[in-house]
């Protein structure tokens, strides 16, 4: 049972990363994104799902009991928020020279995910703090 | 009324054996799993999806109504279940089912996969109609496949997918009665940056 939970668990993260990779790559949110070139990024996506998919479900054949309805629920929720958390750490590693941008950005712009345009998740989230101690 | 679904039961579930690769593809789709994680992770990407924060902030709607429907849609088939006891298929004709995954120990109708496939489909189609078009190919898809491979009646599933599309409905009404929490919470997660 606790096999089954992990392997779902780390399914549904890998796959949620691929996800993030695609959006990323789509909607030019460079700040969450590991590559510079969105080719890249559609390319890790293709990967990451197609290869959690084919990994998940060969490994085990999965038409037995496994984990009830509610517990996928939750378990995906907590998968997926764990994904964008490894997503945004690493993209704010890999993408920290991005910072030069942050200076031409308006600072009067509203908070949100098109703010992951042009800075990375940590830069926003200590921008967004630094604008709280001012104001 | 029931021998309408056992007719129509037999009629799909008497394919199995036919192509073996089919057989395999409707194991596949029609487990726990595939189709339903698929479908999660299309509204998962409709989080981020959007060309300008008007556009983005309408697909995050249509991704609460999906969840707070799947969630609705689980709560009325646990409440179903507790009160009408359907036996599945294979217990109800013993020997003349053929079986292509395990022996699920709770009631046939309604379908739980059903509800929540159809929950996630029209949940998305209120609020971005061609996502929710989309997304409602893998429920008709998975719904088959679960007649198909022996565990539910047609009727099971047609009852799962009326709950699924009611359940997101309730979730629209429920979400626009809450006003303004809902929108507080979507400026909530702007301002760190989630949404």
């Amino acid at each position: 049972m606790a096999g089954i939970t992990v392997e779902y668990f780390l399914f549904v993260m890998i796959c949620c990363c691929g996800v993030l990779q695609f959006v990323a790559a789509r909607w030019k949110l460079s700040g969450i994104s590991f590559f510079k070139r969105t080719t890249f990024g559609y390319l890790f996506a293709v990967l990451a799902i197609g290869g959690a998919f084919s990994w998940f479900f060969t490994i085990e054949d999965r038409c037995v009991p496994g984990i009830e309805g509610a517990e996928v629920f939750a378990l995906f929720i907590a998968s997926s928020l764990a994904s964008f958390i490894v997503t945004a750490s690493l993209s704010s590693v890999i993408k920290r020279k991005l910072r030069l941008s942050v200076k031409q950005h308006n600072p009067e712009e509203e908070p949100g995910l098109d703010s992951l345009r042009q800075m990375t998740y940590f830069q926003a989230v200590a921008r967004h703090f630094k604008k709280k101690g001012r104001g | 009324m029931q021998s309408a679904d056992k007719t129509l039961f037999f009629w799909i579930n008497d394919l199995v054996g036919e192509v073996s690769i089919v057989d395999r593809f409707m194991r596949l789709i029609g487990n726990d799993y595939f189709i339903l994680v698929g479908m999660a992770l299309v509204v998962f990407a409709m989080w981020f999806t959007g060309r300008d924060p008007e556009h983005r902030e309408r697909n995050q709607r249509a991704v609460w109504y999906a969840l707070v429907g799947v969630g609705f849609a689980c709560a009325i088939v646990a409440i179903c279940n507790a009160f009408y006891d359907r036996l599945r298929p294979f217990d109800m004709y013993p020997g003349d089912v053929e079986l292509l995954f395990y022996r699920p120990t709770d009631p046939s109708f309604p379908s739980n996969t059903a509800a929540t496939a159809f929950a996630f489909a029209s949940g998305i189609w209120l609020g971005n109609r061609r996502v929710g078009y989309f997304l409602l190919l893998p429920a008709f898809l998975v719904s088959f496949a679960r007649v198909f491979i022996g565990v539910h009646f047609p009727f099971d599933v047609l009852g799962g997918a009326l709950i699924g599309i009611a359940a997101s409905l309730g979730a629209l009404l429920v979400l626009r009665i809450l006003e303004p929490f809902p929108t507080w919470i979507l400026n909530g997660m702007r301002r760190i940056y989630l949404a």
